[in-house]
């Protein structure tokens, strides 16, 4: 009887607290002032419009990068079979939000699998936990196929970054990490 | 002036070639010697490739237990390897991810039947010195042990079509080289331990 009650404690404890946490994630993504400049401070308090997936094929992806001239674009090529993607993806969001104010543009373009409804949803609520406010694009080529990778141009391992200049054009690609961005891309925005 | 506007035609083509050509990125050269590797196969033994001595051709995978791509690819890995066996086709899985073990490893061979050699090489050199970058990527090896063809299984996991490594074992048995001898390799990027 005892051990029930312990039971119970520990049970209300746990739905308190995600209730608490709950509360706490609507908060943050609801609440603030419906500001829809991105400025720096305050994240928390910017107002986004919803995340977007948009299935591309090139070009869909070329209108998506021509959209951009005129600014520096990132583009990170992922999966969400691809265990280095995710644990990359964070570092993408950080680098959006520090720019923000810069002519700079992000652009993901998710390899999965724009056939399988499961795979678009995991792609689609991944974006929405880490706060993808940028372009989403989902590849409708053939999943795991050459005529996607030749397709985007591709070699093949994700991720794989790209980085335009102001013109439209690829000044750097990336396969891992990609070591030195913030250095190239303040170099592309000062041209 | 025309000087320069050449010679940066030139650059550029020859960088679009570089850029284009399928093997970009590949470590070893086609016709290249394929370098030897040691790893330890699920059932205890050691597996190598100066071992495979009185194989045609051999086949070096590279693939894991977790990817979704490898896993998706395992069927016809399998029929494959049962395929080309009587032909003198030795294919070796080679597992080099930090994150995964040997016992793992031999309960997904029991499970799934793979009937080739399934090992673990923990140092992570055989995918350093093949350039392997994904798993599955695939690397066929002729009778003097050369490289004939790396990258894909196939064109497309969901619609194949195009049997990328059928074919160039087909013409590395029949004494010619194959018409495709490299292709990007698709998959999750492999992990091994001191990279």
């Amino acid at each position: 009887m005892i051990t029930s009650t312990v039971k119970n404690r520990k049970l209300t404890c746990l739905l308190v607290t995600l209730i608490l946490i709950s509360a706490g994630v609507v908060c943050w993504s609801g609440c603030g002032d419906s500001s829809k400049t991105n400025s720096p401070d305050g994240a928390a308090k910017r107002d986004h419009p919803p995340i977007e997936l948009r299935p591309v094929d090139r070009a869909g992806y070329d209108e998506t990068i021509k959209k951009h001239l005129g600014k520096v674009v990132f583009v990170d090529f992922w999966a969400t079979w691809c265990g280095p993607c995710q644990e990359q993806f964070p570092h993408t969001v950080e680098f959006s939000r520090k720019y923000a104010d810069k002519d700079v543009a992000v652009i993901s373009v998710s390899m999965d699998d724009s056939e399988d409804p499961d795979q678009v949803a995991l792609v689609k609520s991944f974006l929405e936990r880490h706060h993808a406010h940028f372009d989403n694009l989902l590849s409708t080529y053939p999943f795991v196929s050459q005529e996607a990778s030749e397709a985007l141009d591709l070699p093949g391992p994700l991720p794989h970054y790209k980085v335009y200049d102001r013109h439209g054009k690829v000044r750097q690609e990336y396969s891992g990490a990609p070591a030195g961005l913030e250095e190239l891309v303040d170099k592309l925005l000062a041209e | 002036m025309i000087r320069r506007t050449v010679f940066s035609l030139a650059v550029i083509a020859v960088t679009s070639m570089l850029l284009t050509s399928a093997s970009r990125g590949a470590k070893l050269a086609t016709g290249a010697q394929g370098p030897d590797f040691r790893a330890q196969s699920v059932d205890g033994k050691e597996v190598s490739l100066a071992s495979q001595k009185d194989a045609e051709v051999v086949v070096v995978c590279f693939t894991c237990d977790q990817c979704p791509v490898a896993r998706a690819y395992e069927d016809r890995l399998i029929d494959f390897a049962k395929k080309y066996a009587e032909k003198g086709v030795k294919f070796v899985a080679i597992n080099v991810n930090r994150g995964e073990n040997l016992d793992a490893m031999k309960e997904r061979a029991v499970e799934r039947g793979f009937p080739y050699p399934y090992a673990y090489d923990e140092s992570g050199d055989s995918a350093r010195a093949y350039g392997a970058q994904v798993t599955p990527h695939l690397f066929v090896l002729d009778k003097n042990r050369k490289v004939a063809y790396q990258g894909a299984f196939d064109d497309s996991m969901t619609q194949p079509q195009t049997p990328y490594l059928a074919n160039a074992v087909d013409a590395v048995l029949a004494g010619k080289q194959p018409a495709v001898t490299s292709t990007r390799p698709v998959g999750c990027g492999i992990q091994p331990r001191g990279n």
